[in-house]
């Protein structure tokens, strides 16, 4: 915080001006927007054909009762949501540990584990993803090796969604840094004390080092589910919504409403409970934070 | 006889041609002024290399025009269009599939009335009905139409000889029983050695073998007055008849058909399918990708008949039609290119059957003299003319589609029986049909 | 001890190197299959081609990536937009960080909170209604569309993320220049620009990568194809011609990731402390 005073011979205008940009930004693409989306979220608007009336909030309940589809899209939103975001994090959290030894080449592996997260949704990746997982692919491959029976994972509604949340395991690389960033942070003093009395490695970060990196492993979760709720490309093209809608993603649902058929009333009313669900979980977790969140000043 | 009737009308449209020509000085586009104007269409490789010689005849005829061109694949076509026509940045003449004409239409119609350019376009080049079947329900006509097309079996030749078939099964039971034949040996799961006698590439092949089923053993189309024509007891029959190609491993299982779901797909690409049901029009895209472009090894048939006697089901609909921009800047220069494209020879010498068998009048005498329409071309497009066999135009709206796609997929993988899926059917199709007024 | 101390290091070696070949399989695998036939790629796990199978004869068709244009022309259209958007978002980002950061103003708590919550909402939130304000502003079809928010801080993760970066700074810096009578803007430009370097840098590149990803925007805001980017431009691959050679596709995406490789190696430290700058202390 700044001491009162300071910067005494500006003028109080001056933070203004320079955040003049970001006000005509919050205004014109972040508040108008999202006024108007609740305005056609009550209306029958359709760019093409035209504003065909207020309806009131019928396109609330055609969504919430009349169009099963928005249910399944719910549901399969939430169990990638819900099942990629741990795993990335732990897959993420896992690395960093290891990475955080003083090993020779640290530097290497670092930069070489963040390729993944700028490849992203990249078309060609979606292309490969398939080849990988189709019914001879590579991964059924290893798993005869194993003595498995081959799996369906494009085709089987338990399994596709895992071959996208595998996608999103492949890109940890970025939520890693931030992870080894925090645990490079953390005083080797503490860890002293621990070895004296005996405590292993993995008893040592259970124990010591998860209470300090807390706050980090909220902004990655916050961070991570975002980015789970936003999936698009991948769905898109690799698994193309299905089976059975096990992958029609709310974010790809409600694109479909809006930029395929342009019906912008009903994709605006799944904006606003898209939001409200993202908003209700994030409120959960900042929540829910009050009691395994530890700041240490 | 034939002959005369084409002389006649050879004859007719030289004296019309002339006759426009002298009558508006129409000759020479906005009156020889410098004008842009965009076109779009979707096809393949041969078709865009057609138009853009055809563009470029008429650019070299009329220096003033600049044409500019947008293409692409079908897939996704329609998706760029009504991104295009939402953001008001349509091209001033768009290559249009009939449904969107309709689903476009009727009071918000967002194409130009062609009737207004009728001073440089000369509809009287095309039937009443068939101006018929582009016009709205407000009476607009939305599009002039190209053809009319039609979906044909494309078949495996080494594969049915290999069974010791001479000629494509022509019933839905020799079918089942070459599939039988050919899904011996299969896995469960596609390991990269099934074989399949039938392999729908992708659901919209699917939706359409089904609804041509549906329609061809009802004799009904899909709807009238908002109404759904087909019983669930109706629609369960179809559902049964599908069941009898899974089970059979004629067509691949839910779970044995993998993405992506086009003729990229490697079953088809490495020729392990059977036959396919395209476009009569687009043919080439799919063949084009079996055992990398193996022409020689595709046959076409037509779809085998659902019962023993019964005729062999045929789904026909207007191929393609042309619509100008209702936000055109230049729609009488629009016409004038449009007019050119089917009436000109020059154009229809360049074109040849790249849009499909033309059934205007002009470019059906030129593609008629040139014998641009042959063999198997030519017997589809009798065999289509003869059938009625029309489910209309909202068969394809995607309002309607995408609900039958998520049934076929829940009964395909066994989530529901025949009977469920054909009370989703009925009940999804009518809300559908409730929701769009 | 000594014995089990090496163990376990051979240990994580051998997890950190499993999951490098994890990680890098898929991108060898493609880049591989840009030498092979059709025929090499399905069901095949080997990176390479066949001994005397592999081929280059993609590449030619890869570069004419289009009917009209080879890829060169999509490299140039996807540049159009990014530069000025990687320009927009440093600028607009780095004024707003720098008032949030340095001064305190009524109002103040309101603003960190509105970044905060705008990094929480999903872009796809907004798009509908930019959609039809762009189209009457005739934006639609246009690079601007692209970019034009960009130059008014709408990229709250880089407001926040520089917002953290200028906390570790000592005030101490711009207060010697206060002294000084430098005034807000040349403190900035004069004091500080030369120590956020690192952060800018790290904004823009995120910037650029990502938009070079970026495949939902161009898709909704541009629709003629001499307006393509490279990403549409690869899907276009897969959809545009009548007979598909996946190696012409992964040459295609190949030498579509070669800038983007290059740079990332180029510039990884920037990358790896932006990535450490977002996480933060607070």
């Amino acid at each position: 915080m700044l001491k009162p005073g300071e910067h005494k011979r500006n003028k109080w205008l001056t933070p203004y001006l320079l955040l003049l940009p970001w006000i005509i930004g919050i205004l014109l693409f972040r508040a108008y927007p999202i006024v108007m989306s609740f305005w056609y979220s009550l209306r029958d608007f359709h760019p093409i054909m035209g504003d065909r009336g207020f309806i009131g909030l019928n396109n609330y309940s055609w969504l919430l009762f009349r169009f099963p589809s928005f249910w399944r899209s719910v549901t399969a939103t939430l169990r990638y949501v819900l099942i990629g975001t741990p795993m990335v994090l732990a897959a993420a959290l896992f690395i960093a540990f290891i990475l955080n030894f003083k090993l020779k080449g640290v530097n290497l592996f670092r930069t070489a584990y963040y390729v993944p997260s700028i490849l992203g949704g990249n078309v060609a990746v979606s292309i490969v993803w398939i080849q990988l997982f189709s019914a001879n692919g590579p991964v059924n491959q290893i798993l005869s090796v194993i003595g498995l029976q081959p799996i369906s994972w494009l085709r089987s509604e338990t399994f596709a969604p895992f071959t996208l949340i595998f996608l999103s395991a492949w890109q940890f690389g970025s939520v890693m840094l931030i992870f080894l960033a925090a645990l490079q942070n953390v005083s080797q003093s503490l860890y002293e004390a621990a070895s004296i009395d005996g405590a292993g490695k993995w008893k040592q970060f259970v124990s010591i080092t998860m209470p300090i990196i807390t706050p980090v492993i909220l902004f990655n979760t916050v961070n991570v589910l975002l980015r789970h709720f936003q999936e698009f490309n991948a769905a898109f093209l690799i698994t193309n919504r299905g089976p059975n809608q096990a992958t029609d993603f709310l974010n790809i649902l409600i694109y479909e409403y809006a930029f395929v058929r342009f019906q912008f009333g009903i994709a605006s009313a799944m904006t606003w409970l898209f939001l409200a669900a993202i908003g209700l979980l994030t409120l959960i977790l900042f929540l829910s934070s009050k009691y395994w969140v530890h700041y240490s000043d | 006889m034939r002959k005369a009737i084409s002389i006649v009308g050879l004859l007719f449209v030289l004296v019309l041609s002339a006759g426009v020509c002298a009558a508006s000085e129409a000759g020479i586009p906005n009156n020889g002024e410098p004008a842009t104007i965009r076109i779009s269409w979707w096809g393949g490789d041969a078709r865009h290399e057609a138009i853009i010689k055809a563009l470029d005849a008429y650019m070299a005829r009329y220096p003033n025009i600049t044409i500019r061109h947008e293409f692409g694949a079908f897939a996704g076509w329609m998706d760029n269009m009504v991104v295009q026509l939402a953001g008001r940045a349509e091209p001033d003449i768009m290559q249009v599939n009939y449904a969107w004409v309709h689903a476009f239409g009727s009071g918000t119609n967002v194409f130009l009335d062609l009737n207004t350019v009728s001073h440089i376009l000369a509809l009287d080049e095309w039937t009443p009905e068939m101006l018929q079947s582009m016009t709205t329900a407000d009476g607009q006509l939305g599009a002039v139409p190209h053809g009319m097309t039609g979906r044909v079996i494309i078949y495996n030749r080494q594969m049915l000889a290999d069974h010791g078939l001479t000629a494509f099964p022509a019933t839905f039971d020799e079918w089942i029983e070459y599939g039988v034949k050919v899904a011996e040996g299969n896995t469960p799961l596609d390991q990269g050695n099934n074989k399949y006698a039938f392999f729908p590439l992708g659901p919209e092949t699917l939706d359409i073998f089904l609804l041509t089923i549906l329609t061809n053993s009802t004799g009904k189309g899909l709807e009238a007055d908002g109404k759904m024509l087909h019983t669930i007891d109706e629609v369960e029959e179809m559902f049964n008849i599908f069941g009898r190609f899974i089970e059979s491993n004629t067509i691949p299982s839910f779970e044995q058909h993998e993405p992506p779901f086009d003729a990229t797909n490697p079953v088809w690409m490495q020729g392990r399918g059977g036959s396919a049901h395209e476009w009569v029009g687009n043919i080439f895209l799919s063949a084009g990708n079996f055992q990398e472009n193996n022409l020689d090894g595709l046959g076409i048939a037509l779809l085998p008949a659902v019962t023993p006697g019964g005729s062999q089901a045929i789904l026909q609909r207007p191929s393609l039609g042309h619509a100008i921009s209702k936000n055109s800047a230049h729609p009488e220069v629009a016409a004038h290119l449009l007019n050119f494209l089917y009436t000109d020879e020059e154009a229809l010498l360049l074109i040849a059957n790249q849009l499909g068998v033309p059934l205007s009048r002009t470019a059906a005498e030129i593609a008629e003299r040139e014998g641009q329409i042959q063999g198997l071309q030519k017997e589809g497009l009798d065999l289509l003319l003869a059938y009625p066999g029309d489910m209309g135009p909202l068969f394809e709206d995607p309002n309607m589609r995408q609900p039958r796609y998520a049934i076929y997929d829940a009964f395909r993988s066994g989530a529901i029986n025949a009977r469920t899926a054909a009370e989703r059917y009925v009940n999804e199709q009518q809300a559908a049909l409730d929701a769009m007024r | 001890m000594s014995i089990r101390k090496k163990i376990n290091a051979a240990l994580r070696y051998a997890i950190l190197i499993a999951v490098g070949f994890l990680l890098a399989y898929p991108l060898l695998w493609m880049i591989g299959s840009a030498f092979k036939h059709n025929i090499d790629i399905f069901g095949n796990l080997a990176i390479l081609p066949p001994p005397g199978r592999g081929t280059l004869e993609y590449f030619p068709a890869a570069w004419q990536i289009s009917h009209d244009h080879t890829m060169a022309f999509y490299y140039v259209n996807t540049l159009r937009f990014l530069i000025p958007r990687v320009i927009g978002t440093v600028l607009s980002c780095t004024l707003t960080a720098y008032a949030i950061a340095r001064f305190s103003f009524p109002g103040k708590k309101i603003v960190f909170t509105l970044v905060i919550v705008t990094l929480l909402m999903p872009e796809l939130a907004f798009r509908i209604p930019i959609f039809m304000l762009y189209r009457d502003l005739g934006l639609i079809d246009t690079f601007a569309s692209l970019y034009i928010q960009e130059f008014f801080a709408v990229g709250s993760f880089f407001v926040f993320m520089m917002i953290q970066f200028m906390r570790t700074i000592p005030r101490e810096l711009d207060e010697a220049a206060c002294i000084d009578g430098c005034g807000p803007l040349r403190t900035l430009w004069h004091v500080l620009i030369p120590v956020l370097r690192p952060i800018i840098i790290t904004v823009g590149l995120l910037t650029f990568m990502w938009g070079m990803n970026d495949f939902q925007g161009p898709l909704i805001f541009l629709n003629s194809p001499d307006k393509r980017v490279l990403s549409l431009a690869l899907r276009g691959l897969l959809q545009d011609y009548d007979v598909t050679h996946y190696g012409q596709i992964f040459a295609a995406a190949f030498m579509g990731l070669i800038p983007t490789l290059a740079i990332f190696f180029t510039c990884s430290k920037y990358f790896v402390e932006g990535a450490i700058t977002s996480g933060g202390k607070e």
